[in-house]
């Protein structure tokens, strides 16, 4: 059977090639930790598509590039979802280190802010943290069906509801479609996701959350039959 | 040779041999701190732009600046900068005046009185009265300006109870008030936001007595909350961008300037816990001959901070034992933001930098 979907991104997309196995899916999957995603080891190029910084991450595009039979991965027309550039680790010891909080937009702040940060400086902040992974975004957007997933909201502490809104409001505007499973079980927005839905380490989500956000993606036609057919 | 009171007196204490045959950047004995301070002596500056220097400095040269709101980790300095965090000790924005100084001095003491202060809307984006350039491009909403303007009441009142010295750099004795509510402003309404109206913005050129008034009025908060604090004063050499006085610019920076070093100088012979930097005298003297000044006649050159700054690390008696800090909040910090500074260079340098197109 051939790919129907490429994945794209950090740990979190461990999860999608879980729930894409369970529902039958082929896929090809460029995984790296999030680490090596914010650390810049990956960009895109025009003609290549994404590269590689030497070394592992390089040795692992390369084995994907070898099974797609291509030499840049998004030659082969396949849609996109991918999880990376939301760094949701280092933003939060960043800000939470020193009690920050950042304004929501009825102007709360969390429990516990010391020193509120405006929606402003955040969206700065966020695009020098994560800026290199925002230029790969924008630029696989342009050449690819881009669905960015949300990772799984396994805390609701305020910064991290503030942090994945501007990133997600920031992924729309390079072009990407952005989906967060998490909507689709918790009962708000602001809600943390039962520890059922959480693997053992309490940050990733399980098999059964990828199965949903699969097949979700499926029936709204982001990729498979109902891709095709339309 | 008759004896008489100038007879003894050392060199420095006589304009040929203190001034006119001296560099500027040598004079002998040209101050000495009032107070004997711990080697770890923790400053909060606040002020006129001329005061940003005695922050930048007391950062550079590793003394124990306060700054109780500053920017996230690994924030970087552009858009720390951008946002003015560690410009001042809390993020107030320029204070040119003691009647601001008070203002602040009531937040801090209140914060439910922030939400009583003005929020100015423009084309879509609000400012904060107190503060209209404090962020780039405002806020993104009045509950958003209120909720930054508490959290910096409650960082100036922090950096006031933290702190061994508060520096304080008076910079002008003209100012805008609100008529109706008594708000004061740091810039006339209209200028950088706001609209202004005539009918309510009423322009105000503090006099003497009002400004120690309210200086006192200020330095009792301020032992209220830390009833160790020294302040220290200077005077801003900066000459007035403009005037909304009756008199020519050059003489309304005089009178303001010449008010305010007058201030100074009677309210640090008034109180063991004031002390006056003469850095006013340093820039704007006479034997500078401007020089310290930019091609504007206004801006203060570099150099000019440099003698400054010389003057004043030079002068200050930091000879007590270090103290001993129950929980030394500041050090912590900045030990943890250096190691995370530490380690982002390392992951600069690994970082992917070819052909990443924008």
């Amino acid at each position: 059977m051939q790919a129907e979907v490429l994945i794209i991104g950090d740990s979190h997309t461990d999860t999608l090639a879980r729930g894409c196995e369970r529902l039958g899916i082929e896929y090809h999957h460029v995984r790296a930790s999030g680490g090596a995603w914010f650390e810049g080891k990956y960009a895109f190029h025009p003609g290549r598509g994404l590269i590689a910084q030497p070394g592992p991450p390089k040795k692992k595009l390369n084995a994907v590039k070898e099974q797609m039979g291509v030499d840049n991965i998004f030659d082969a027309g396949l849609p996109v979802i991918a999880s990376f550039g939301f760094n949701m680790g280092m933003l939060m010891s960043a800000v939470s280190a020193f009690d920050h909080g950042i304004a929501a937009a009825d102007g709360s702040c969390g429990e516990n802010a010391r020193t509120v940060l405006s929606r402003g400086f955040a969206q700065q902040y966020i695009e020098a943290s994560n800026g290199k992974n925002f230029r790969i975004i924008k630029n696989i957007a342009k050449v690819a069906d881009l669905t960015m997933v949300v990772p799984p909201r396994a805390d609701a502490r305020h910064n991290r509801l503030q942090f994945v809104e501007l990133i997600c409001d920031r992924m729309v505007q390079l072009g990407a479609d952005v989906f967060d499973p998490s909507v689709m079980i918790t009962k708000d927005m602001t809600t943390a996701l039962d520890r059922k839905w959480l693997n053992e380490d309490g940050v990733h989500a399980c098999p059964d959350y990828g199965e949903l956000a699969v097949k979700t993606l499926l029936d709204h036609g982001v990729f498979g039959q109902k891709k095709a057919a339309a | 040779m008759t004896q008489n009171p100038y007879a003894q007196l050392p060199a420095h204490k006589f304009w040929r041999t203190g001034v006119s045959q001296v560099g500027v950047s040598e004079y002998e004995s040209f101050w000495r701190s009032k107070w004997d301070l711990p080697e770890n002596a923790r400053f909060s500056t606040y002020g006129s732009c001329f005061a940003q220097h005695i922050s930048r400095e007391l950062r550079e040269r590793k003394m124990d600046w306060v700054n109780t709101e500053r920017a996230p980790a690994r924030t970087p300095p552009p858009v720390a900068q951008a946002y003015n965090y560690g410009v001042f000790s809390s993020r107030t924005g320029n204070i040119y005046t003691t009647r601001q100084l008070l203002m602040w001095l009531v937040l801090a003491n209140d914060p439910s009185q922030c939400a009583l202060i003005e929020t100015w809307e423009q084309d879509g984006r609000f400012y904060d009265s107190l503060r209209p350039a404090i962020e780039p491009d405002g806020f993104a909403s009045e509950a958003e300006v209120i909720a930054s303007r508490i959290s910096t009441s409650q960082a100036f009142g922090r950096s006031i109870e933290e702190a061994d010295v508060f520096v304080f750099t008076l910079g002008l004795t003209e100012g805008w008030e609100n008529a109706q509510t008594g708000q004061v402003y740091p810039m006339c309404p209209g200028t950088v936001a706001g609209s202004f109206d005539a009918n309510v913005h009423v322009f105000k050129n503090y006099r003497y007595p009002e400004i120690v008034a309210d200086f006192d009025h200020a330095l009792v908060m301020m032992q209220s909350m830390n009833p160790d604090i020294n302040v220290l004063l200077t005077v801003s050499p900066v000459p007035l961008t403009a005037t909304a006085s009756d008199d020519h610019v050059l003489a309304a920076t005089t009178y303001s300037k010449s008010v305010l070093r007058s201030v100074a100088g009677d309210l640090a012979h008034g109180h063991d816990c004031v002390d006056y930097f003469p850095s006013y005298e340093v820039i704007s003297g006479t034997p500078t001959k401007g020089m310290f000044y930019e091609q504007n006649l206004r801006s203060v050159a570099r150099e000019g901070v440099d003698v400054v700054m010389g003057y004043f690390f030079g002068g200050l008696r930091l000879g007590q034992d270090a103290v001993e800090r129950v929980d030394d909040v500041t050090a912590r910090i900045d030990a943890m933001i250096e190691q995370e500074e530490a380690d982002e260079l390392v992951c600069e340098e690994m970082a992917l930098e070819l052909s990443n197109a924008s």
